[in-house]
């Protein structure tokens, strides 16, 4: 079955995701800040690590087309993890402590957002993985659900032929 | 939460919105400028998007910008615009395929010229 999302679908997916994780951030964000203060970008770090989780699993799990399709994919992934997590506010606050001469929280901050973000997406990856197979196991022959075609075209994630990434790491 | 907070909730979660579908229409017409898969667009966006968020602060600290302009156009559209977890994703993938050197440059890039871009946009901001 080879059916491509209208572009329609695709820009409804990634707006109403984009409104829903940008309010998540907002209001996760004031809730982290009540809580712990201003202090140090707590809520920043615990989004964006939360996130990269996330978008790690959806990613695993709409890769054996197993509960996410294409335009979950773009709602979830493209859309809701790509809004709710933020580079440019994780790149203010590091040069803002910088800037207060606080080199340890700045350098911690850094160290803390770069590793974790990996480790957080080696993790997601993983538990997607055990997800997919303890499914499988559990019934034996199953064809799991959606069925459809993943356009690679559609997701500007996926990279757009295998045979490129054989030949660039021979 | 009172009236005019519920309406700023709704115009950053707009300017969100339409972050994400920036940073959706830029990555693929990178993607499909480039052919490569190296993703040149996230770097792009983060990039941009940090130089963006630092020329607003400083704009702010220089009175010329108010704070709740600074809420709409930075915690929504460029935090919409800009992404962590898929850059970081992208890293991973990237050091699964590519090689270790693919995956450090590509970190790499967009944390330095991600951090002195916000720098020089929050210097450049407090001269106004």
């Amino acid at each position: 079955m080879h059916e491509k999302l209208s572009l329609r679908r695709r820009l409804l997916a990634v707006l109403c995701g984009g409104f829903l994780g940008t309010l998540a951030r907002y209001f996760l964000s004031m809730l982290v800040q009540s809580w712990l203060g201003k202090g140090w970008p707590y809520d920043i770090l615990l989004i964006n690590l939360t996130g990269a989780l996330l978008l790690a699993l959806v990613s695993t799990l709409a890769d054996e087309t197993f509960l996410v399709g294409p335009t979950r994919r773009l709602l979830l992934n493209t859309g809701f993890m790509g809004a709710y997590t933020t580079f440019s506010s994780l790149a203010l606050g590091d040069v803002l402590l910088f800037g207060k001469g606080e080199l340890v929280p700045a350098l911690l901050y850094l160290v803390l957002s770069l590793l974790g973000g990996l480790v957080m997406v080696v993790l997601g990856d993983w538990f997607g993985q055990m997800l997919v197979q303890s499914f499988r196991r559990s019934r034996p022959g199953a064809v799991s659900s959606p069925a459809t075609h993943v356009d690679v075209q559609d997701d500007i994630l996926l990279p757009v032929e295998v045979d490129e990434i054989e030949s660039q790491s021979h | 939460m009172n009236g005019s907070s519920l309406t700023l909730a709704g115009l950053v979660g707009l300017a969100g919105a339409l972050g994400a579908l920036a940073r959706y229409s830029v990555g693929r017409l990178v993607a499909e400028q480039t052919k490569s898969t190296f993703p040149w667009g996230t770097l792009l966006i983060n990039v941009s998007g940090a130089f963006v968020i630092g020329l607003i602060a400083g704009l702010v600290s220089a009175k010329v910008l108010n704070t709740t302009l600074q809420a709409v156009l930075a915690t929504g559209f460029l935090g919409g615009y800009t992404t962590f977890s898929t850059m970081s994703w992208e890293t991973v993938q990237l050091f699964r395929s590519g090689g270790r050197a693919q995956g450090l440059l590509y970190i790499a890039g967009n944390f330095v010229p991600g951090l002195l871009a916000a720098a020089l946009g929050l210097v450049l901001g407090g001269l106004f």
